[in-house]
Formats: C-alpha cells, sequence, structure tokens
C-alpha cells in the first residue's frame, strides 16, 4: 500500500524539474512549410506523361 | 487507475509527481468514461499534493507575478477541486487554493487599431525585438494550451470565461502551431476549441479533421492524451 | 498607429522602387533576344514585374514626386526593353496561346501605353475558346483574365465568369488553413491580387473569401516571418491591403522595415545576400517588387481608400 512506502525527501529542485514538466513550453523552434522541390509531386507527374521534347526538326 | 501506477511504480517519488504533471487529466477517465473512482486513487492524489505541496498563497497572475507558477497553480487548482468533487469533500476542502486572473489576450493588429491600451498595463504591452507583445493571441493561446487540463467538464473559472471570449484566437493559436509542427502544442489549444464546440459555440475551425491530423501526424503520451480527451469532449469516442 | 504604418510603408516602398531604379540595367534584356525567348523566367519575367509595381506607384498616386518620376522612369525603361511593346506584339503573332503578352502589356496599358495592333490581337486571340479553354492553373487563370480586365478587354460576350474562376482556386474551397504549404501560399496571394486587381477592387474578392483571408492572415504572416521568408511574407501583407477592411499591422511594417538594407534591397529570405551586384539583382528583385508594392498599397489604403472609392 502507498502507506508503507518509507518517507519521501524533496528537494527544492525536484520542485522546480515538477514545475516545468507541468507546463511544456511551445517548441522553441518552428517547422513552418517552405520551399520543397519534392513537394510539388504535381510537377513530376506532368513530366512523366508529357512527350519528349522533339528533336530539331531536319533541314532547319 | 492511479493508485495502481503508483503502487507498479520503481520510483514513487517520480510516480506521485508525475500525477502533478497529468494533472485533473488523471480524472477524465471517471469524467467522460465510465472508470471507476476507488478511494486509493483519492489517497495517491493526496499524497502528491502532500509531498509537493502547492504555495499557501497563490502565485500574481502575470504580469504582475511570473507566468510558469501561476499556470502551475491553475492547474493544481483544477485537480484539487476534480478530487473534492469526485470524493464528495466538504466544500473549501480542496488540496489548492484557487488562483485568480486568466491569459489575458489584447487584440493589437485588429484592423482598426482600437483597444490598444484599454485599462491594460502600458509597460506589459510594450513590444519586444520581434515585434511581439506578451498578450498578443500567440502567447496568448500557448498560455491557454499550457491550462489545457482545465478544459474538462466540471471546471468553471476565469479561464473558461477568457477561452469562450476568444475562439479566433484560439483557432488562430492552433493553426499556427500545426503549421509550426509543434503538434503537443497544437493538440493543448484544439482541447479548449473541441470544449467550446462542445458547449455549442460557434469555432472558426472545425476541430474534427484537425483532431485527425493531430492523431495521426503527432507523438507523445501528452499529445495523445489531449487528443483522446479532445474527441471525448466532442463524443467522437464512446465507451 | 495607422499613422506609424502609412511612414514606414512609404519608406520601405520608396527604397525598393529607388533600389529597382538604380539597378534597372542589371534587368536588361540581352542585345540579341528575340520574341522566342530561351529562358523567359531570367529575364523577360522580371522586366514585367518591374513594370507592374511601378504602375502601381503611379496608379495610386500616394508617393512623393520623386517615386512618381522614378516609376514613370521605370514604365518607360520597362517599354523599351519590350521594343515599345513590338516584341509582345511578335511573341503573341508567334505563339497564340502563351498568355504572358497580354500579363505582361496590362501594366502598361494601366498607364496608358498602349500598342494597337497588339491591343487588336489580344482582342481577337483572348477571345478564342481554343485560349480560353487551355489547361492552366485556376490561379493562372485569374492572373489572364485581370489582366484581360485591364487591358479592357473584359467585357460583353467575352466577359469573365469571376464567380466560377474564384471558385476554382484552393482560397475558393476555404480548406482547412493549418493544411497550406509554401508554394500554395503563393497560390492564395495571387487569387488575391487578381480578384481585387492588387488592391484597386477590394469588392472583387467574394464575401465568403475575404472573411476566410481575414481570419487566417495574421497566421500565416506569423509563421513565415518566423522563418524569414520575407517575400511570402511581404506577399501576404500585400494580401492585407487588398481587403474591404485592410490588414495592416504595425509590427509587421516595422518587421519589414528592419530586414530592408540601407539601399533598398529587401532579402527574399534570411539566407545570406551576395556581394556580387548581379546576383544581388537576380536573388531579390522580385521581393523588391513585392515591397514597392506592399508599401505603395499600404500607404494608400491607410490614407483612406480603394481605387474604386475615390
Amino acid at each position: 500500500m502507498l502507506a508503507q512506502h518509507t518517507p519521501l525527501l524533496v528537494a527544492p529542485t525536484d520542485t522546480t524539474a515538477l514545475g516545468t514538466a507541468m507546463v511544456e513550453p511551445e517548441a522553441v523552434l518552428s517547422d513552418a512549410p517552405t520551399y520543397a522541390p519534392e513537394a510539388a509531386g504535381f510537377l513530376l507527374l506532368l513530366a512523366l506523361v508529357s512527350p519528349k521534347e522533339p528533336k530539331e526538326p531536319k533541314g532547319k | 487507475m492511479v493508485a495502481e501506477h503508483v503502487e507498479r511504480a520503481d520510483d514513487p517519488k517520480a510516480a506521485l509527481a508525475a500525477i502533478r504533471v497529468v494533472g485533473a487529466d488523471a480524472f477524465a477517465p471517471y469524467l467522460l468514461a465510465d472508470a471507476v473512482f476507488h478511494p486509493q486513487d483519492a489517497a495517491a492524489v493526496t499524497q502528491s499534493f502532500a509531498l509537493f505541496p502547492p504555495p499557501v498563497t497563490t502565485p500574481d497572475p502575470p504580469p504582475a507575478g511570473a507566468a510558469e507558477p501561476w499556470l502551475v497553480a491553475w492547474r493544481d487548482w483544477a485537480m484539487a477541486t476534480l478530487l473534492a468533487r469526485l470524493t464528495d469533500a466538504e466544500p473549501g476542502g480542496a488540496l489548492a487554493p484557487r488562483p485568480t486572473g486568466a491569459p489575458v489576450l489584447t487584440e493589437a493588429d485588429q484592423p482598426q487599431g482600437g483597444g490598444d491600451t484599454d485599462g491594460q498595463d502600458p509597460g506589459a504591452d510594450a513590444p519586444d525585438d520581434s515585434g511581439r507583445t506578451d498578450t498578443d493571441w500567440q502567447r496568448w493561446s500557448v498560455r491557454m494550451g499550457q491550462l489545457s487540463p482545465l478544459a474538462l467538464p466540471g471546471l468553471e473559472g476565469p479561464v473558461h470565461t477568457a477561452a469562450r471570449a476568444a475562439p479566433l484566437a484560439l483557432a488562430r493559436g492552433a493553426t499556427r502551431a500545426v503549421l509550426r509542427r509543434d503538434f503537443p502544442t497544437a493538440a493543448r489549444i484544439t482541447r479548449w476549441l473541441a470544449l467550446l464546440a462542445a458547449e455549442g459555440t460557434r469555432v472558426p475551425l472545425d476541430p474534427v479533421p484537425l483532431l485527425e491530423h493531430l492523431r495521426l501526424h503527432g507523438g507523445g503520451p501528452r499529445l495523445a492524451l489531449d487528443v483522446a480527451i479532445a474527441r471525448r469532449l466532442l463524443a467522437l469516442e464512446t465507451a | 498607429m495607422t499613422a506609424s504604418v502609412t511612414r514606414t510603408a512609404h519608406q520601405v516602398s520608396a527604397r525598393a522602387l529607388t533600389w529597382l531604379h538604380t539597378h534597372r540595367e542589371l534587368g536588361a534584356l540581352p542585345a540579341d533576344t528575340t520574341a522566342d525567348l530561351g529562358d523567359p523566367d531570367s529575364v523577360y519575367k522580371p522586366l514585367g514585374e518591374s513594370a507592374l509595381a511601378a504602375s502601381l506607384v503611379l496608379r495610386e498616386s500616394a508617393a512623393g514626386g520623386t517615386e512618381l518620376r522614378l516609376a514613370r522612369e521605370l514604365m518607360d525603361f520597362c517599354w523599351r526593353q519590350f521594343g515599345d511593346g513590338d516584341m509582345l506584339y511578335e511573341r503573341l503573332l508567334r505563339y497564340s496561346m502563351m498568355t504572358d503578352p497580354l500579363e505582361t502589356y496590362a501594366p502598361f496599358a494601366r498607364c496608358g501605353i498602349r500598342h494597337e495592333p497588339l491591343e487588336r490581337l489580344l482582342a481577337h486571340t483572348s477571345a478564342l475558346r481554343s485560349v480560353r479553354g487551355a489547361e492552366v492553373l485556376p490561379n493562372r487563370r485569374l492572373a489572364v483574365a485581370n489582366a484581360a480586365r485591364v487591358a479592357g478587354l473584359d467585357r460583353g460576350a467575352h466577359a469573365y465568369d469571376w464567380s466560377a474562376l474564384a471558385r476554382a482556386t484552393w482560397l475558393g474551397a476555404t480548406p482547412e488553413p493549418w493544411l497550406i504549404d509554401w508554394m500554395t501560399g503563393y497560390c492564395v496571394t495571387h487569387t488575391v491580387f487578381h480578384l481585387t486587381d492588387w488592391g484597386g477592387h477590394p469588392a472583387g474578392l467574394p464575401d465568403d473569401l475575404t472573411a476566410y483571408v481575414a481570419t487566417w492572415l495574421p497566421v500565416w504572416i506569423d509563421i513565415w516571418a518566423e522563418i524569414e521568408q520575407w517575400d511570402l511574407v511581404a506577399e501576404l501583407m500585400i494580401v492585407g491591403c487588398c481587403l474591404p477592411e485592410p490588414y495592416c499591422a504595425p509590427a509587421d511594417w516595422e518587421r519589414l522595415a528592419r530586414v530592408q538594407h540601407a539601399d533598398g534591397l529587401v532579402p527574399r529570405d534570411g539566407d545570406p545576400v551576395a556581394d556580387d551586384p548581379g546576383r544581388r539583382f537576380e536573388d531579390h528583385q522580385h521581393t523588391a517588387v513585392v515591397a514597392a508594392i506592399a508599401g505603395t498599397l499600404a500607404v494608400s489604403r491607410t490614407l483612406g481608400g480603394a481605387a474604386e472609392q475615390r
């Protein structure tokens, strides 16, 4: 049972640590979206289904 | 459930501290689902308050006092209040006193620029190097998120009044947090949106797809708990 | 508070315009350029953007005498680069499906710089179902429609269905604001620019989209300012100026003024700025255009209006 625990000692640092854990701050660094070529999937798709550039026509 | 957690812990001190970190949310299974509250659970919480006693006098709200001890005091109040309710304690017998004040929001960025000096301490609202003030919607919403365990049915106070007065700032704060990919903060703020929506308040953001997004993208037990409680508040999950 | 925005915005736009004017020769077309344009994005597009900024300075007439002179000179410079419009004409003559001759011409037409043969050709080409039905992104389709409106081609049987054009965009779906990405951010800004003709016609943004933008714009400005995406931030600040009730936050303007260099350059992002003059112009010309437009519109709107309300 709970009461059977030996007396627990709390240091001031424990209290401070608890206070910090109770109020988690927001993330310091943002990871907001930025330019991402790999995210432009539709471009890749377009490139895959579009015809190859034709060669220079002869006689030109 | 709470008592079992302490019983099984290798480090009882840490286990008792963890009760306070989870805070009022430890009672969510009893409030939002059909878990049965046992006297041993109450004893564990009481022991946690005995080991880590809240200050006798409540800290001043910011800007007069520091934010963190005041946020801790509100969270302790929430837990103590729900414990008193679940144990049918005598009125006034709660283990933590009720703090004063709520996070202060000034609408300094409104288009017409009105209301930037209405009664607030002018020094408290001075912009910092990045042009932000301590009471803009960004910081206000983060602070409300730090008080997310208060977003439970049965708790009532100035923080709830502040939430109901500012669904737009909550919605902006949640959106900002998701875009920063700070999913735990987003989940905490979304709790308030879920509570407001559950009360019938119109919120500028549908919390349902947002919660699903957070559930699928976010990680960690705290986020999982915030999302689960918000989904219960919205009756998206039962039993 | 409003007065501080007016002052700061004027300073930012005047400096950006001066920088564009000072370095305009760095953006000149190579001497051997023809209407074929091997790489349209390198010089041709930036020239059109500089002309756009200058045309809006002139439209708003909210700047000082010096800035109005610089804007006129910049317009004239760009027009000469385009062979007094002949290059645009030849390009459209050769490539009927291309929309850039119309889009590039619009700022000049706005300022009364006209090219009669090009106008006749545009009236014919832009009315063809073949051109109207071309498969393009919805916000790009709006760009064409607005250019046609500015050039006087949006009328009669050939009037555009603005409501349908607006609905087809990402913004038109009033989507979850928390999923926007960087490229979609630009799609939103351009949707608003073209629907409102760069703030000249704020009512062009449907009411529900106005409410949506007003709700989420502060969030998007905040998150992209935090990671120093100044080009996108300044575009979003233009969006604020395009709303019926303009959103011009003093803190946003002070921040943009802080990142602007003493010579007027506005860095596109938080990365180091090169020393080489050609590279500086190439990298940051677009942001100077955006800052000049944003500042011009902010001055005008904080002083009391949109073009159509005067």
